[in-house]
């Protein structure tokens, strides 16, 4: 660990790191641009930089865009960021009723704390837990992936089979190009171009940046009146007091929350929010300019993300797509995410907990500074933001492989998300199953040979059974929660009548 | 496909899915057996045909019930609410990005007219049409081709 940092503390890692933080809270505080894709645009820029370089860049990318959003959710009720959505709730009447700087102030306070708290969770669990991992077999792998997809189709929004569908369609979609199993060429229809498959990158510009872009052009932001804040940010001691319970309850529930697969940042500023307005003295109050509700919904958010880095770095399993960005991000280095990277590449995995608490602390010092600065990105022109970002994409995509079949897959599967999420289909599943599948297949068949095609050997693997349960109380959970709700409404209204 | 009528979206995605898993299946049924492993390269495919095939029945057999009166309408999540005139944005910016790329693949138009041009264009479809804006967009296209392109060649070596 210490010699992560000291690797992180060459110039060129921490100007990456300040970079990344820096753009990710611009992008962050634009609504209608997220971490996700900005990373995703990032990307193919990582190609020429050194592994830890590259991972220290999309994390400060990750943690920037996920706590610029709340400048423009307190300043004018429009989150730059889903996870930022909750800190509408209270940020705004705050700003509302002349208290805009101290809702402000709370809100990167609390956002640091939640990094803050998560990190020390991410440092102590993941050499345990990668350790502990080491001992998976194939089973263990292809089960784990198994229950994670059915977690995050059931997770998602919307219905569990769209859920479903849209993880189903992603792993169809990974299938096409060369088997690496026995090298013939499968689901190509006899053309070159799918010899390779689709490429991880064009997928993810396409689908979220693309799609993204698309659907942004065809709606228009509210014009609210931007009302700056004009005094200074301020922290005082007796708000540790006054928050501090609330800044551990909430980070911890960020951090729990982000370890699940398929959750993210948004759900868990939704339930530590509730969970802080039940357990508050004043629940009457929230939604109209109480503290405690900016600051459990900032906590949240931030925590989700050193939670869900905990599996990525551990065990290869994302918790989000943007997770499963970063696993690609891993992949393009010839990196494997796991267990293993604790193993074979510590610089790496020592180096992603090493840049998230870094980041944290470059986000604190740079959103402080420029927090009204930052409401002010909102007055710039669509027209050239938009446009400019799709030159970024044509640019990126072409410089994965100085080629125009990775452009068109972008724009291909920029139709792809817009139609997917048309069709109320969400992306997350639709990603984190493409980007899955070629483990999952990779580890179900090595565990199919070592059993001899006996498929019933799983039973014999505890881990694998259990997460064989998981998965399938995953799927069979939302019915019978159902059945449930519904015989108790029956219930009531007996008793009523 | 109206997105608005969810009979449509919804039919549309059961014959979607079940396109996709004929293609699956008649992909898969191209691949010999397997040789030195249990499964074999066409395994997957096929489970996934299956698995996409039945997904996609239960959206339209619920599409078709809830039609029919038969189940609730489920609460629209991912509804799009676009202004009047959004989707026609969407569609000039996608046929500019389409053109844009077909210039610089198979006309071979430098990288730096061709951003130029398609900024405009799509800065025009989005904030509406002017000559002070397509004069605006214009200088703007230029700086930022002219920018992304040394970025590339310079530091990518990457030639368009």
């Amino acid at each position: 660990m210490i010699d992560a940092f000291l690797t992180l503390l060459q110039w060129h890692n921490l100007l990456y790191l300040l970079l990344g933080t820096a753009v990710g809270i611009v992008v962050g505080g634009i609504p209608g641009l997220t971490s996700t894709m900005l990373i995703a645009l990032t990307l193919p820029l990582t190609f020429h930089m050194d592994p830890v370089s590259a991972m220290t860049l999309l994390i400060g990318e990750y943690v920037g865009g996920i706590s610029g959003g709340l400048v423009t959710a307190i300043l004018l009720r429009m989150p730059g960021t889903p996870s930022s959505i909750v800190t509408t709730f209270d940020g705004y009447p705050m700003a509302q009723q002349g208290k805009a700087e101290r809702a402000l102030a709370l809100g990167i306070f609390a956002s640091v704390a939640g990094g803050l708290i998560s990190w020390a969770f991410l440092a102590g669990m993941s050499p345990a837990l990668a350790r502990f991992a080491l001992g998976f077999g194939p089973w263990e792998y292809c089960t784990l992936v198994l229950a994670a997809l059915f977690m995050l189709a059931a997770l998602a929004q919307g219905s569990l089979v769209r859920g479903l569908l849209g993880a189903a369609i992603g792993m169809a979609l990974s299938l096409p190009g060369i088997d690496p199993s026995v090298g013939i060429p499968r689901l190509t229809f006899g053309s070159d171009a799918l010899l390779s498959g689709f490429g991880l990158l064009p997928v993810l510009i396409g689908a979220f940046a693309i799609s993204q872009v698309l659907r942004d052009a065809a709606t228009e932001l509210p014009k609210e009146a931007l009302r700056p804040p004009k005094g200074r940010l301020q922290i005082f001691g007796s708000d540790f007091r006054k928050h501090g319970g609330n800044l551990v309850r909430s980070s911890l529930i960020g951090t729990w929350i982000g370890i699940l697969p398929g959750i993210g940042s948004n759900i868990a500023a939704i339930i530590s929010y509730s969970t802080t307005r039940q357990m508050s003295k004043t629940p009457e109050a929230f939604g109209s300019g109480e503290e405690a509700g900016v600051v459990s919904s900032e906590t949240a958010n931030n925590a989700a993300i050193g939670g869900a880095l905990i599996p990525l770095i551990t065990m290869g399993i994302p918790g989000s797509v943007t997770e499963a960005i970063l696993i690609g991000a891993l992949t393009i280095h010839n990196l494997q995410p796991g267990p293993l990277l604790f193993q074979n590449s510590p610089e790496i995995a020592y180096g992603v907990i090493a840049s998230y608490l870094v980041a944290n602390l470059f986000m604190l010092v740079l959103m402080w500074g420029s927090a009204k600065w930052i409401a002010q990105l909102i007055r710039i022109p669509r027209s050239y933001l938009l446009t400019a970002i799709l030159v970024f994409c044509v640019a990126g995509s072409y410089a994965i492989n100085n080629s125009f079949v990775d452009v068109w897959t972008m724009i291909a599967f920029g139709v792809v998300g817009l139609a997917l999420e048309g069709a109320r289909i969400p992306l997350g599943p639709f990603v984190i199953g493409f980007v899955l599948t070629p483990i999952a297949e990779e580890q179900l068949r090595a565990a199919m040979m070592m059993s001899g095609g006996d498929i019933t050997a799983v039973l014999q693997r505890p881990y694998a059974l259990a997460f064989l349960f998981m998965a399938l109380l995953t799927l069979v959970w939302p019915f019978v929660a159902q059945r449930i709700t519904a015989r108790r409404r029956a219930n009531s209204k007996e008793e009523r009548a | 496909m109206s997105l608005r009528n969810p009979l449509v979206r919804d039919l549309g995605l059961c014959g979607a899915a079940l396109i996709l898993a004929a293609l699956l299946l008649i992909g898969a049924a191209s691949l010999p057996a397997p040789r030195f492993e249990p499964l074999g390269s066409a395994a997957l495919p096929r489970a996934m045909a299956v698995v996409i095939a039945l997904l996609g029945l239960i959206v339209g057999i619920g599409a078709i019930r809830r039609k029919a009166g038969k189940l609730p309408d489920p609460e629209d999540e991912f509804a799009i609410e676009a202004p009047p005139g959004g989707a026609f944005k969407s569609l000039g910016v996608f046929v500019g990005l389409v053109a844009f790329v077909f210039s610089l693949d198979r006309l071979h138009v430098p990288f730096e007219v061709a951003a130029t041009c398609f900024v405009v264009w799509s800065g025009c479809v989005i904030g509406g049409w002017s000559l002070r804006s397509a004069l605006g967009l214009a200088i703007f296209g230029a700086a930022l081709s002219l920018l992304v392109a040394w970025v590339l060649r310079t530091w990518l070596y990457i030639e368009f």
